[in-house]
């Protein structure tokens, strides 16, 4: 993982409060602090992380915010 | 005949704690509507009791049954109590047959549940990634008092009552996400904005979610 990428992620995961978790399913539960140390090694769970975090990153340019109506139009 | 609700829900860690909580509410909300309810909780979460009363569920073909599966999974398998098999394609996957599914867990929507709707299962709605939620570490022994999880939980509970109130799959699928964009929303635009940290993981669960087979199923 690029080292810019790995600070950008560890960045947006500094900012969870303390005592809050997160579960990722089958790949277990992580503190800010677990989470953090996996993103720095680059692991498969750092990279799930990754994953979550680019995604919502990319979902702002695919205009996923805006309000949908019932037919998944969005308005 | 009446309409009958299967539900498997293990209770062995953290995050299937949280699920087999909020499952209560499901179940509560279906014997209110006088469903017949099969609840497979913890050490009840095996493949033999899963088999036994998906065969007592019955009447699958009139589509009179609907199976509300938490736990652990994986794209082609999704797990009980202890992480023990539950079901798994090319094993089990016909004891859906003739069901509307929901199965709260990760990424079986990428070959479990297409397996699915090609074995006779009317529909089956869940996640094609990891199912992801945060947590309050000082709420895990009351998970439904967790303001943070029930963002998260909140509209998975909803999409169940959804199907309960005799909707479609498709419905209730765009009323779970309708929840989670108002609640992203909400989080975006709050002027306190502590809890936008929220927001990436509520979007990858929108994102993940599927609603595969005949979106116009109903129990």
């Amino acid at each position: 993982m690029k080292s810019l990428l790995k600070k950008l992620i560890i960045a947006r995961l500094q900012v969870l409060p303390p005592g809050i978790n997160i579960s990722l399913g089958s790949e277990g539960k992580y503190s800010k602090t677990e989470l953090i140390e996996h993103v720095k090694k680059g692991d498969k769970i750092g990279q799930k992380i990754t994953q979550v975090h680019l995604s919502f990153l990319q979902s702002l340019k695919t205009g996923i915010f805006y309000e949908q109506d019932s037919s998944g139009h969005q308005a | 005949m009446n309409k009958t609700l299967l539900v498997t829900r293990p209770d062995y860690e953290i995050t299937t704690h949280y699920l087999f909580a909020y499952a209560q509410l499901v179940i509560d909300y279906a014997k209110a509507r006088k469903l017949t309810v099969i609840d497979l909780a913890k050490s009840k979460a095996n493949i033999h009791n899963l088999a036994k009363a998906s065969g007592e569920a019955g009447s699958r073909s009139a589509g009179q049954s609907l199976i509300f599966l938490n736990g652990h999974g994986a794209k082609n398998l999704i797990t009980g109590q202890n992480g023990h098999l539950l079901i798994k394609v090319g094993f089990n996957e016909k004891i859906l047959k003739g069901a509307v599914v929901y199965a709260l867990s990760c990424q079986t929507g990428k070959s479990l549940g297409p397996k699915s709707i090609l074995a006779g299962c009317l529909a089956y709605l869940g996640y094609d990634e990891d199912f992801v939620f945060l947590y309050d570490q000082n709420s895990t022994s009351k998970p439904l008092n967790d303001t943070t999880a029930q963002l998260f939980l909140a509209p998975t509970t909803q999409l169940m009552f959804t199907l309960l109130g005799n909707k479609t799959a498709q419905q209730a699928h765009q009323i779970a996400m309708s929840q989670m964009q108002t609640s992203i929303n909400q989080l975006l635009t709050s002027q306190a904005a502590d809890q936008a940290y929220l927001v990436p993981y509520l979007t990858w669960n929108l994102t993940h979610q599927v609603c595969l087979g005949n979106p116009q199923a109903t129990i």
